[in-house]
């Protein structure tokens, strides 16, 4: 595997890794807990 | 009364029924991310990437996937909760009627219904190859011989028998092909889990498969990288030879330095291609599944997370586990194949190879299948929501209308299954050309009939983290020009369109499977019409 191998492998994998753990981790650790839960809506309209 | 409040004072509005919604952020991101992740992750990504200048298509990769993949992806995920969550409609020819309250978007929009119908028809079929192939190496039951010059010969032939290659019917040497049994059981958990709904079924569902896909490609792919060099007497097919196979930039056959791949168009066009259906943009999938958000609820950063989650499982499982484990024990020349030669012909003899082969086998397939079943599942609902909110059938007999048509075509693509023509066939007309133009219509639909700006206001409310300032004029120049521009170079390839005329202008079973779609998409355009009169009666009214 040549250097410039190395360095497209590990720039992707870091770069999807990195901008994964940032998306979950604003999605579910920094946003408020009433954000991530919903309770399903269970209303009939047909009055 | 309902709550709702008409834009039209001068009808009286229907009571619009309160929509199903999602439970939970997560479940509506790993189900929107499970729609996506798919075999194209693991098997056509990593062929593609090796045919087109290995590490170096990941510069046009990444570029396709800033300019086109994600700005498309929050279009989408705009209109559909814009149209869902005030509008109450949650179809593509609702939305798109919601969104335009234009009659003509309406039309166009059962495309968005075509196109997962159609593909579901023959993605069922794929979806039972993998559970058969989980379940035969659990048993077992893959027998390739002792001779290892002819275990390619047997694992094509393998393939061939199961899944009936070489002539049409559902029986090939006197027995019934596997997929015929496999299929039915795929049917019925699939419409097990659609008839519980968006929370119950598909929500749930996801929260549970998607870790566990993950739990398997890694489990896999601790098993490829740590493979060392399986045969001594073959000392360069080792996993660091295998990695760079996939990694190393690439030459091309007149020019050896690394970035002359970029000078290629084709490498833009594959890259552009591959950002492109991996992300299933353009399928009438992600307006459906945000169309259950609720009004306020973030579209940007949830857009966001599902396509990295994507892209997590293709660049950092696919990327790193099919090429490298081909290569490890087949050599460059078993390194290299389509979609379905390298996952059903190449990774059998593979898992033959490696130590433990059976149960790392058993979890590759598995977690194809877990791929397979949370993408068919999202190719589904489209077609439901349709169903309920055009014509007021319940979700019961919804789901079971749409599992009698959707096996009529399951049957018809398992029939004529000689070298795949029926599928082959509606996987170029709707799960290839109709994609591109369902998502060609909604970035114009977005970006210059909602408007860019006003589209991009609208993403924003709720959203947890703001869109880039360039996004307006991403998506309202650049997104459709690539579009267009890829479209047209598809378009002219000779294998593509020309390739397919001429086949058609032969008959047989490709004319025969056009009239199909054909069949189904003039169907769909008459209930849209019959669903338009429903909704006019109805009037864009905003749902409190």
């Amino acid at each position: 595997m040549t250097t410039a191998g190395w360095i497209f492998m590990c720039g992707s994998v870091s770069a999807v890794v990195a901008l994964t753990c940032f998306c979950y981790w604003k999605a579910l650790v920094q946003s408020g807990s009433e954000k991530k839960m919903h309770a399903p809506l269970d209303i009939d309209t047909d009055d | 009364m309902s709550p709702t409040k008409s834009r039209e004072p001068g009808k009286s509005p229907e009571p619009v029924k309160s929509p199903e919604q999602w439970a939970t952020k997560i479940g509506v991101i790993l189900a929107v991310a499970g729609s996506a992740v798919g075999l194209g992750n693991f098997l056509r990504f990593p062929g593609q990437a090796a045919q087109n200048g290995g590490g170096a298509f990941m510069i046009p990769y990444f570029i396709a996937f800033l300019l086109l993949g994600v700005p498309i992806c929050w279009a989408e995920w705009t209109i559909g909760r814009h149209a869902g969550a005030r509008h109450g409609y949650h179809s593509a020819p609702g939305v798109f009627y919601a969104i335009s309250g234009k009659r003509v978007w309406a039309y166009l929009g059962s495309i968005g219904v075509l196109i997962p119908l159609v593909i579901y028809m023959y993605y069922i079929v794929i979806e039972s190859w993998c559970l058969t192939y989980a379940v035969q190496y659990l048993t077992g039951t893959i027998d390739l011989g002792t001779d290892p010059s002819h275990y390619a010969e047997r694992s094509a032939t393998h393939f061939a028998n199961m899944t009936g290659l070489s002539q049409n019917g559902f029986v090939y040497a006197g027995n019934l092909h596997p997929s015929v049994f496999w299929c039915t059981v795929v049917f019925i958990v699939n419409f097990t889990l659609i008839y519980f709904g968006i929370t119950k079924g598909i929500e749930s569902f996801c929260k549970v498969a998607m870790p566990l896909m993950a739990i398997c490609a890694l489990v896999v792919l601790i098993r490829v990288l740590t493979l060392g060099t399986p045969n001594p007497e073959l000392p360069d097919r080792n996993v660091i030879n295998g990695l760079g196979f996939m990694w190393n930039p690439k030459g091309t056959a007149t020019d050896g330095v690394w970035y002359a791949a970029l000078l290629n168009p084709q490498t833009w066009i594959a890259a552009a291609g591959q950002i492109f259906f991996s992300l299933s943009v353009g399928f009438g999938i992600i307006i459906n599944y945000s169309s259950y958000l609720r009004r306020r609820d973030d579209v940007v950063l949830s857009g966001l997370t599902a396509s990295s989650t994507n892209q997590f499982f293709e660049v950092c499982l696919g990327g790193l586990i099919t090429i490298p484990a081909a290569f490890i024990f087949l050599g460059a020349a078993g390194a290299v194949g389509g979609t379905f030669g390298l996952g059903f012909n190449t990774l059998p003899v593979v898992f033959l190879y490696m130590p433990g082969g059976w149960i790392f086998g058993f979890l590759w397939f598995f977690m194809l299948f877990l791929a397979a079943i949370t993408s068919s599942l999202s190719m589904l609902q489209p077609a439901i929501a349709f169903l309920e909110e055009g014509f007021n059938i319940s979700r019961k007999k919804s789901v079971t209308l749409l599992g009698l048509i959707s096996t009529a075509g399951a049957i018809y693509v398992m029939y004529f299954s000689k070298d795949l023509a029926a599928l082959d066939t509606m996987d170029f007309w709707v799960g290839t050309m109709m994609i591109y133009v369902l998502a060609t219509l909604q970035v114009i639909l977005f970006a210059w009939v909602l408007g860019a700006e006003k589209g991009r206001q609208l993403a924003e409310e709720g959203a947890e983290m703001k869109l880039p300032r360039i996004f307006p004029f991403i998506i309202k120049y650049v997104s459709p020009t690539y579009l267009l521009i890829m479209f047209g170079a598809w378009c002219v390839h000779p294998d593509n369109l020309p390739a397919r005329i001429k086949s058609l202008s032969e008959g047989g079973v490709p004319l025969f499977s056009v009239g199909i779609i054909l069949a189904v998409l003039v169907a769909l355009l008459g209930m849209t019409h019959l669903a338009l009169k429903r909704w006019e009666a109805r009037g864009i009214q905003e749902v409190l």
